[in-house]
């Protein structure tokens, strides 16, 4: 059984989320590369011979003018986002199947616009004057067919998919896959069944299921149901909840808690039915204020499991009563009491219902979700940068060794961990490492400087530390030097060397040497 | 014969499925009992003698200070077991120290300068994370601080403040760490003992424990990983390599 479905696909979408970032002219011939070969070339690069795969050299040969960018695949996912948008304007959800290619079921659309051509029409129009980006449309049954119904811009007749498909190579197969891991296991299936003389994919249907599925296994099976015309699954369209708003004006300001509850338990029930109506939960509940003086009071409720129970009107009225009996009969730190002419409630967050539920023993589950929610509006509060999050990496230094990106973004470590990383402070790392170095002295016994010299040695053993504005303390115990030259082929290049002390006031720190000047890098503590 | 040699592991097999029913019902809080009932979070076996109930209690304040390892050792083994943790305000914490502590990175967030939001920040931390660690200077008033616990209360989240905080239920002080393993020129950090003083709210006895914390990954890790000479240790020709008391 397959569905009729809409594909809209923007070609090269790569190359032109990366054009429209760097602000490159549309006449000027680009590419995007991943360091090794070519994975994007554009209309204009094309046309002077440039191809996918080819190598930067080679590419820069046929096209001297060429710009090169670097592959980011965060770029190619935020800048569709703004054309799924613009789909959505014509219809009512979609599914992005990767950057540059989105899906959705044609029938109700279809017959909501008139008919398909119509609804290929709108949404190509739609994309254009929302973003300004060329796009084609197709429509056949099953995803492989509309997927190469898009490529050519046609709108293949109902049950006419598999005739459609049939005099196709089958590497047209690769069109349907997006990741780049299916992309080479598709790629390796695609040349066994060209070796095996199996070159359309009119020819891998006319082979039993069953036995394909028995000689090539689950890419097998896959590629024969595609082939056939049928889908996998229907589509997993997104759907975007609005934040659900109610509100009551009082004809005469509100003074007392009692008249205000009654308009709370209005607009909490009218509140509760519309969740109700959606059948969705909200995660936050947002409830508004407005005194006569024109003050606005808002005050944000937690409503998941975990706070609330299972969110009911009484309960929603509960909760706007103690926060009016709070704003109404004024305490120490709140607003200044005063009528209310105006009272608000929203819920935020909205969430389908079910996706928390209590566990059977207690807890709640979803525990990760609401910590990602949380981390989402500390992010929204102090910016992307103000929340890190951070992995074990290869290094030397004990701040080498950690690596710090944003929440949410997945930069790969600089370098690998599990290399052996000679020279490596031994465990356990300090607790504390300091964000800049404090300079310190280090004395000998006869208060002279401690140097390291070009051999490595120490001009003698370590007897006082001083960082600046205390006293010099006591060395109880020491252990070094131990040299660290890294990455000197590099204009970063450090050399260091470090040591081990423990002081006479129970501090133990990790001092650094560097062009004979000490500092104390990290604190074990 | 037959019968003892049947019957031997079938009890063994009883005991421990009973044992592990235990330990599902403590875990889950389905059996009535003070810890049950609690809702503990787990903490490592080194540090579980100096909390007043062997884990971190749900909705409690703990201030530790004097000790950054303490802090991020409470919050180890919860955070293996699934649990959320983020650290405000202390961007000095050494992350690394935390991974080879037991703390899984992957769940632990950081939010090194909270500037003058930190109120709503740790706010929406608290309504989020199982364990927030504070570190000293938030910009937070008294009633901020109340406030925070009254919501940690009600959350059933863990504060841990590496600052004095009004109003902890625990209280722990790293009074002096003995390391052991440096030398005279030679050796290296290897293993700590820290002399913990606890007080807080209803334990005014001012109990003083020992807590050991080996240098090497706690994680399967016996109290003799600081004896086991390691690869990384430099060299040291003219003494035979002695551990010795430090500090």
């Amino acid at each position: 059984m397959s569905i009729r479905t809409v594909v809209l696909w923007v070609p090269d979408w790569p190359v032109l989320a990366a054009m429209t970032q760097e602000e490159i002219p549309a006449d000027q011939p680009v590419a995007v590369h991943d360091g090794r070969a070519l994975t994007a070339v554009s209309a204009v690069a094309r046309a002077q011979g440039v191809r996918r795969g080819m190598r930067r050299r080679e590419a820069q040969r046929r096209c001297p003018e060429l710009v090169l960018l670097h592959r980011d695949e965060g770029r190619d996912v935020r800048a569709f986002e703004p054309v799924a948008v613009a789909a959505e304007t014509v219809v009512a959800g979609v599914e992005v199947t990767r950057p540059g290619m989105l899906l959705l079921p044609a029938g109700g659309a279809s017959r909501y616009h008139g008919s398909e051509h119509v609804l290929a029409e709108q949404l190509v129009t739609q994309v254009a004057e929302l973003t300004g980006h060329e796009s084609q449309v197709g429509v056949a049954d099953g995803l492989l067919a509309a997927v190469l119904a898009a490529r050519a811009s046609l709108v293949v007749p109902p049950d006419a998919s598999a005739a459609f498909l049939a005099p196709r190579g089958v590497s047209e197969l690769l069109h349907a896959v997006a990741g780049e891991r299916a992309m080479a296991e598709v790629g390796a299936f695609i040349d066994l069944l060209h070796r095996l003389g199996l070159r359309t994919l009119g020819a891998l249907v006319a082979l039993p299921a069953a036995a394909v599925s028995a000689r090539f296994g689950p890419v097998g099976s896959w590629a024969h149901r595609l082939a056939r015309g049928e889908d996998l699954r229907p589509a997993a369209l997104r759907r975007i909840e609005q934040d659900i708003e109610v509100g009551y004006d009082f004809d005469e300001p509100a003074q007392r808690v009692d008249e205000a509850a009654f308009a709370a338990r209005r607009i909490a029930e009218e509140l509760y039915t519309l969740l109700v109506d959606r059948s969705a939960s909200c995660g936050r509940l947002r409830i508004t204020a407005r005194t006569e003086g024109g003050q606005e009071l808002v005050r944000t409720w937690r409503t998941d499991i975990g706070a609330l129970g299972a969110l009911t009107a009484a309960r929603i009225t509960d909760r706007v009563r103690w926060q009016l009996e709070g704003w109404l009969s004024g305490s120490a730190q709140g607003p200044e009491p005063a009528p209310l002419i105006h009272l608000g409630l929203c819920a935020e967050e909205v969430v389908t219902a079910g996706a928390e539920q209590e566990l059977l023993w207690g807890g709640v589950s979803g525990s990760d979700s609401r910590a990602h929610r949380a981390l989402l509006r500390v992010q929204g509060l102090l910016g992307g940068d103000g929340v890190l999050t951070a992995e074990v990496q290869g290094g030397r230094a004990p701040s080498d060794q950690v690596h710090l990106v944003p929440w949410g973004q997945a930069v790969p470590p600089v370098r690998p961990a599990d290399r052996p990383w000679p020279g490596r402070l031994p465990e356990p790392a300090p607790a504390t490492v300091l964000t800049a170095p404090v300079p310190a002295r280090v004395l000998d016994a006869a208060q002279r400087a401690v140097q390291v010299d070009a051999r490595l040695a120490l001009s003698a053993p370590p007897a006082l530390v001083a960082v600046p504005p205390e006293p010099p303390t006591t060395v109880l115990a020491w252990a070094g030097p131990w040299p660290v030259a890294e990455r000197w082929w590099t204009p970063e290049g450090r050399r260091r060397v470090y040591l081990q002390v423990a002081l006479d006031d129970g501090r133990v720190l990790l001092l650094a040497s560097s062009r004979g000047v000490w500092s104390v890098e990290a604190l074990y503590d | 014969m037959t019968a003892m040699t049947t019957t031997a592991p079938a009890v063994d097999r009883a005991a421990r499925a009973r044992a592990v029913l235990a330990k599902v019902e403590q875990h889950t809080s389905a059996r009535t009992g003070v810890e049950a009932a609690d809702r503990l979070l787990p903490v490592l076996p080194v540090v579980a003698s100096v909390l007043p109930q062997g884990g971190l209690r749900r909705g409690s304040t703990l201030a530790v200070t004097g000790s950054t390892s303490l802090v991020l050792a409470l919050v180890a083994q919860a955070s293996r077991e699934g649990s959320w943790a983020a650290v405000v305000g202390l961007p000095g914490v050494g992350l690394l120290a935390a991974a080879q502590l037991g703390v899984d990175l992957s769940r632990l967030a950081l939010v090194p300068h909270p500037g003058g939001d930190a109120a709503t920040v740790l706010g929406a931390l608290v309504d989020g994370v199982d364990i927030v660690v504070l570190g000293p200077g938030l910009a937070l008033v008294d009633a901020d601080r109340r406030r925070l616990m009254a919501r940690a209360r009600e959350r059933g989240t863990v504060l841990i403040s590496a600052a004095p905080w009004a109003g902890a239920q625990v209280v722990l002080t790293a009074e002096r760490t003995r390391w052991t393993g440096l030398g005279a020129g030679d050796g290296y950090l290897r293993a700590r003992e820290l002399t913990v003083t606890r007080s807080g709210r209803g334990d005014s006895t001012g109990a003083r424990l020992l807590v050991n914390l080996p240098g090497g990954p706690v994680v399967g890790a016996s109290s003799g990983a600081a004896d086991v000479p390691s690869f990384d240790a430099p060299p040291s020709f003219d003494a035979p390599p002695s551990l010795r008391l430090v500090g």
